[in-house]
């Protein structure tokens, strides 16, 4: 129950940002200033923080790698890699940390960061694009990071409650 | 450092990694086809979304529309001039299509060269797009079982938008015109002249400023007739888009970078955020 609950979460998540989200967010933040959604990679996170990195890691993959198949451009392993690398980094500096909202939303916009720079990095080097770094952090990362992480905020509470719930349901599945 | 690690870590994060850019090296060449696990996934998953996107789009619709309430009338009035100079133009069209009917006749044109012009439209709608920013990858509705193939030109009603990139069962992908580049050996260059000179002006279109948000035309000869404020349609000639299609409006023409020949920078005509209906170019007897 555990993991269908997550996964199933997680699912929603996944076909909300591309469809949902491209909606919901202003045309002008998707010209001017681009906002990437990444509502997945932040449950992602999340789990990572609270349940374990090696779960983000798996969900990071799974979800990373759905995500390359469904919108499939120029190549497939790139969501994959990052996605889980992000949530497993993110998982191992968290993993000290008492779970306070200040510090576990400041390991969300670091695991953001981190996914933005090497989703840039891997289509720098293959050439898929060659837009100017300057231009991809002032115009793209920092928009889309800030939009996460009002995101994170919007969602912590819930996502607290559901993960205590489904912690729950285990301990008592276990009894 | 090696500690916190641990040796078997870093065994399976260098073999992944190695994986990693072997699978993105593979996928990264040209495919001729998607393997049936990638069909299924795509056709299941991109069947769900389609229950988010439309309701999705009419909730985001209805709003715009409260704002919009004000330049309704406005609208109103200038739509009504248009249609009664677009019922002229269809008496004229109707005229000029049977006398060019007619003169191909007399001039011996053989079947497949009076088809040519016939396209076939496909109403296709929006699924879902990329949330990633780099690959601004859209999905349709429409896949292989409609006799949509891959390199079909897609248009909204404003004008080009992309091509088919890949084809699955239900479902295809569409790249957007925002995505072309030269250096990305998955996207196609548009060969593009100016509506009205045709047969004096000619240049290519393969690249898409992210910056300025806006074409990039070169290899222009500098005896071309384009001018600032022309509008750019694609010519046909490089047998991947069928001609006519309208791309953009010319904003700059300069000097390109060896001085040889002119650059000319176009504003698309057509929106790349919320697509809702798109359609798929079909040309009778390629592909």
């Amino acid at each position: 129950m555990q993991r269908n609950g997550l996964a199933l979460t997680a699912f929603v998540l996944f076909l909300l940002e591309g469809t949902l989200a491209k909606w919901i967010i202003p045309a002008s933040w998707q010209t001017d200033v681009v906002v990437a959604p990444h509502l997945v990679l932040v449950f992602i996170l999340y789990i990572s923080i609270f349940i374990g990195r090696r779960q983000g890691l798996f969900y990071g993959l799974g979800f990373g790698l759905l995500h390359d198949i469904v919108y499939y451009g120029p190549m497939i392993g790139p969501y994959t890699l990052t996605m889980a690398a992000s949530a497993y980094l993110t998982g191992l500096i968290a993993s000290r940390s008492r779970g306070q909202i200040l510090t576990t939303l400041f390991f969300v916009v670091v695991g953001n960061l981190v996914f933005e720079w090497m989703i840039y990095g891997i289509y720098r080097v293959y050439q898929v694009t060659h837009t100017d770094v300057e231009w991809v952090f002032s115009r793209l990362i920092l928009p889309s990071v800030l939009f996460n992480l009002l995101f994170s905020l919007a969602v912590y509470i819930p996502v607290r409650r559901l993960f205590d719930w489904l912690h729950g349901i285990k301990r008592d599945a276990t009894q | 450092m090696f500690k916190f690690i641990g040796n078997k870590k870093i065994l399976v994060l260098l073999l992944s990694l190695i994986v990693f850019v072997a699978l993105m090296g593979f996928t990264l060449a040209k495919r001729e086809k998607l393997s049936w696990p990638e069909k299924f996934i795509k056709d299941t998953v991109t069947w769900t979304q389609s229950l988010f996107y439309r309701p999705a789009g009419a909730v985001a619709g209805f709003f715009g529309d409260i704002r919009d309430m004000s330049i309704l009338y406005e609208e109103n009035k200038a739509l009504k001039m248009t249609l009664s100079s677009y019922a002229r133009d269809t008496m004229r069209l109707n005229e000029l299509e049977a006398q060019n009917k007619s003169l191909k006749e007399l001039l011996n044109f053989t079947e497949r060269q009076k088809n040519a012009d016939n396209y076939k439209y496909h109403v296709a709608e929006v699924i879902s797009m990329s949330p990633d920013p780099f690959t601004n990858t859209v999905n349709i509705n429409l896949g292989g079982r409609d006799g949509l193939k891959e390199n079909m030109a897609v248009i909204s009603v404003k004008g080009l938008i992309g091509r088919i990139d890949k084809v699955s069962e239900f479902t295809s992908t569409v790249q957007l015109l925002t995505e072309i580049d030269d250096t990305n050996n998955t996207s196609k260059a548009i060969a593009a002249t100016v509506k009205d000179k045709e047969n004096q002006s000619f240049g290519i279109i393969q690249n898409y400023d992210r910056e300025q948000k806006k074409l990039i035309m070169t290899n222009i000869e500098t005896t071309d007739p384009l001018q600032v404020g022309d509008t750019v349609i694609t010519s046909g000639m490089g047998l991947v888009f069928p001609k006519g299609i309208e791309i953009g409006k010319v904003v700059a023409k300069e000097v390109g970078e060896f001085g040889i020949n002119y650059k000319a920078t176009i504003e698309p005509s057509a929106t790349f955020r919320h697509l809702s209906e798109v359609l798929v170019v079909e040309v009778p007897g390629v592909g």
